[in-house]
């Protein structure tokens, strides 16, 4: 039996193959906590795949920090102190450094500003779903949906955007939306409006026009269910903070409730922006397990008794010193300098 | 102890592929009855007859892979699980019209069974229409996108909006009407023409998920064609410093928005203040001290290849503006000179320093150059009679 299949795409971090292992156990055991699992067992009807782009990342800095290697070993063999070259190797040398501002931080800038870097980054993730897609039984329908976090969110976004933008031939390596788009897109920590590059994809690049969008109709959008997800105090995706008007992307689909846009707020650990401690909320799962299963199965009152233990577990005075400093590090909605994001990124990241 | 038998009788059926099957429709069944007893009141939600049914859609038991009905047994014998690199676009259309042939007639017989005048007739009437437009749509060799009825999304059927993708089927309130109490016969007919909508309404999806497959492959083969340019792009062309993959990326991004952002790998580069290794060669120096490091850097080059039918860059050329740095006694530490390159490693830069000239190779060309002229040595020394004396 062909599986609904969940993809997890990971955002800024030290990443390694396997890293989703802890929140497909995460998403298992609150799936089990509801009266749905008694029906439709979870390993019965989904599966996890799990993608992986940070080793892209990690082959850049790595060729920088080797080819500048070889050039200051010669450099030093030779007795030879050229100033110019000095200062540029160096410079390619400290990509690779472990710490924060260039582990996690850098990712953004390379996929915001490096195009390069970044189609490879969306070649790997696109194929990869499409192994995947391919590898299901063909005398079924392919069910699947995407389950990302910060630049997950962008990079899933760009790589649907190329998927299933309308008009473009299948010389592409395109898919008709009406035959293989997701089910459900979940962004936790939506930062394609920040990182949309139109000056790459044009127009339709930018996150409120693009193909990413719930489809009123299977030929329509590169979705049929839009999650967008945000914590109040998570400063990341604050700049452009993905907010559309209410006709996005038309009202029938809104009317469908096709978009479906939670703001949590209750906080368990320093870390907001963390991956788990988006997924842990009820407010921010319960509408996921819903539309992956049956709505009525999983009812208002369970998900009101769920919501309201969690929120009982996790009492806002005992964060108000947590609050507080997430808030000194907050930038406007409306904020485009990237002076000011990436050290916004960096003191996040250093502090938590 | 009962635990115990009823672990060994699992077993048993497990084992068995026959009584497995057998177990999966006792397990649809099993779902049925639960949630109904979740209606009835056995649970705090009340599980509605259309919710019910979305279960039993959602959980493979209406034309999925866990329906042992006759029909569904019927449909699906021919559809294989996986699709044939051979097949062609005919065979696959036969394939699909022999899912759609018993489909179509059972909607059409189950459409006559029912009175005149009455919703479920007018649902299944509905219903043998759509499946008589996708079946003459298959049969005059449309292809899947030619047409919304041929999507498998027209065919889904959404428990959350409790209806079909773009399927103008009344199911939801042909059900909720007859079912306002639950307990009446015209509640169990509704729910049994609903039932039969949901399974040939998901053979048609299934049927359809087959002949848009091609599709999936063809994406699958463009992408990973793709992929493998982009690693060779990284892994084998000249490595780009952060501010040479800037270049080069605004120059890409200029070309992809052209086409909205789909573009392969490109097939140059251009090349800016790239800190180089090479060594000095020197032929009269005795063996193993013929080559000494250099440093030099390109100011400004190009680079351009062709991909080959591999993937891979091929026919790599490159030209560079050079200054290349040495510590000499007899001449200028700073030199300025033209660097040619091959294959993206094998390089030569003859330079001036002063108006003395100097020779410069990539390590890998001076590493290359230096075995050639070992190999040569060694060649001719086997070739002389031996000089040791006895």
């Amino acid at each position: 039996m062909a599986k609904h299949l969940l993809f997890l795409v990971h955002g800024v971090g030290d990443t390694k193959p396997d890293w989703s292992k802890p929140i497909q156990d995460l998403v298992r055991t609150l799936y089990a906590r509801y009266q749905v699992a008694k029906f439709m067992p979870f390993d019965q009807y989904f599966a996890f795949s799990e993608i992986n782009y940070n080793d892209k990342f990690d082959a850049r800095r790595a060729a920088w920090k080797h080819a500048a290697d070889s050039v200051v070993k010669a450099l030093g063999v030779g007795g030879m102190k050229p100033e110019v070259i000095n200062t540029l190797t160096k410079w390619s040398a400290e990509p690779a450094k472990d710490d924060f501002l260039n582990t996690h931080a850098l990712d953004v800038v390379m996929y915001r500003f490096l195009s390069l870097e970044a189609e490879q980054v969306r070649t790997a993730v696109q194929e990869q779903i499409l192994k995947e897609l391919a590898a299901q039984p063909a005398n079924d329908t392919v069910h699947w949906s995407v389950i990302a976090h910060s630049l997950g969110t962008s990079v899933t976004h760009d790589v649907l955007h190329q998927l299933f933008s309308p008009n473009r031939p299948t010389a592409w390596g395109t898919l008709p939306p009406g035959l293989f788009k997701p089910h459900v897109v979940m962004m936790l920590a939506n930062v394609s409006r920040l990182l949309e590059n139109t000056d790459f994809f044009g127009p339709d690049g930018d996150a409120y026009r693009s193909a990413v969008r719930p489809g009123s109709t299977p030929s329509d959008g590169a979705c049929d269910y839009f999650i967008n997800v945000r914590h109040e105090c998570d400063p990341i995706p604050k700049p452009r903070l993905f907010r559309p008007a209410d006709d996005w992307p038309n009202t029938t689909a809104r009317a469908q409730g096709r978009y479906i846009d939670v703001t949590i707020n209750a906080i368990e650990q320093p870390n907001v922006h963390d991956f788990a401690h988006y997924l842990k909320n009820p407010k921010t799962h319960v509408p996921l397990f819903r539309l992956l299963t049956v709505p009525a199965l999983l009812g208002d009152d369970e998900a009101a008794a769920a919501c309201q233990a969690y929120e009982q577990s996790t009492p806002l005075a005992k964060f108000a010193n947590d609050a507080k400093r997430l808030e000194q590090l907050s930038l406007p909605e409306s904020e485009q300098d990237w002076r000011k994001i990436l050290a916004m990124l960096r003191d996040f990241l250093s502090q938590v | 102890m009962r635990t115990r038998s009823r672990a060994a009788l699992l077993g048993v059926l497990l084992a068995c592929p026959g009584l497995r099957l057998i177990a999966q429709q006792g397990d649809c069944a099993a779902l049925a009855a639960s949630a109904a007893g979740i209606a009835s009141g056995a649970s705090a939600s009340s599980l509605r007859p259309i919710d019910r049914l979305s279960l039993l859609a959602r959980t493979d038991c209406l034309g999925g892979t866990r329906d042992l009905d006759a029909l569904t047994k019927a449909a699906m014998k021919v559809l294989p699980a996986r699709l044939s690199d051979t097949a062609s676009r005919a065979e696959m259309r036969l394939v699909v019209l022999s899912v759609l042939d018993p489909v179509l007639k059972a909607t059409s017989r189950e459409r006559d069974a029912r009175g005149n005048e009455t919703p479920e007739r007018a649902l299944l009437g509905a219903l043998d229409s759509s499946v008589t437009l996708v079946r003459s749509a298959v049969e005059a060799g449309l292809r899947a996108t030619d047409d919304k009825l041929l999507l498998t999304g027209t065919w889904a059927w959404d428990p959350n909006t409790a209806a079909f993708g773009d399927l103008p089927l009344p199911v939801t309130a042909t059900v909720n009407d007859a079912c306002a109490p639950v307990t009446t016969e015209a509640c169990s007919g509704a729910v049994r023409t609903a039932e039969f909508t949901l399974r040939a309404a998901r053979l048609v999806e299934r049927a359809l998920a087959y002949y848009g497959r091609p599709f999936l492959a063809s994406a699958l083969a463009v992408t990973t064609k793709r992929d493998a340019r982009w690693t060779a792009y990284f892994g084998q062309t000249l490595v780009q410093f952060p501010w040479e993959l800037a270049l080069n990326s605004a120059r890409f991004t200029r070309a992809a928005r052209a086409t909205s952002g789909f573009a392969l790998p490109p097939s140059d580069q251009w090349v800016l203040l790239h800190p180089a290794v090479g060594v000095e060669y020197v032929w009269s120096a005795p063996k193993g001290s013929r080559m000494t490091p250099a440093v030099a850097m390109e100011l400004l080059g190009y680079n351009r290849w062709r991909w080959n039918a591999g993937n891979k860059p091929a026919g790599a050329l490159g030209v560079s503006a050079v200054a290349a740095f040495s510590d000499r006694a007899y001449a200028n530490n700073v030199g300025y000179g033209l660097l040619v390159r091959y294959a993206h490693k094998y390089s030569l830069t003859v330079t001036s320093r002063g108006g003395k000239a100097g020779v410069l190779l990539s390590s890998e060309f001076g590493t290359w150059l230096s075995g050639r002229q070992d190999q040569a040595q060694d060649a001719m020394r086997l070739k002389l009679p031996s000089a040791t004396p006895r």
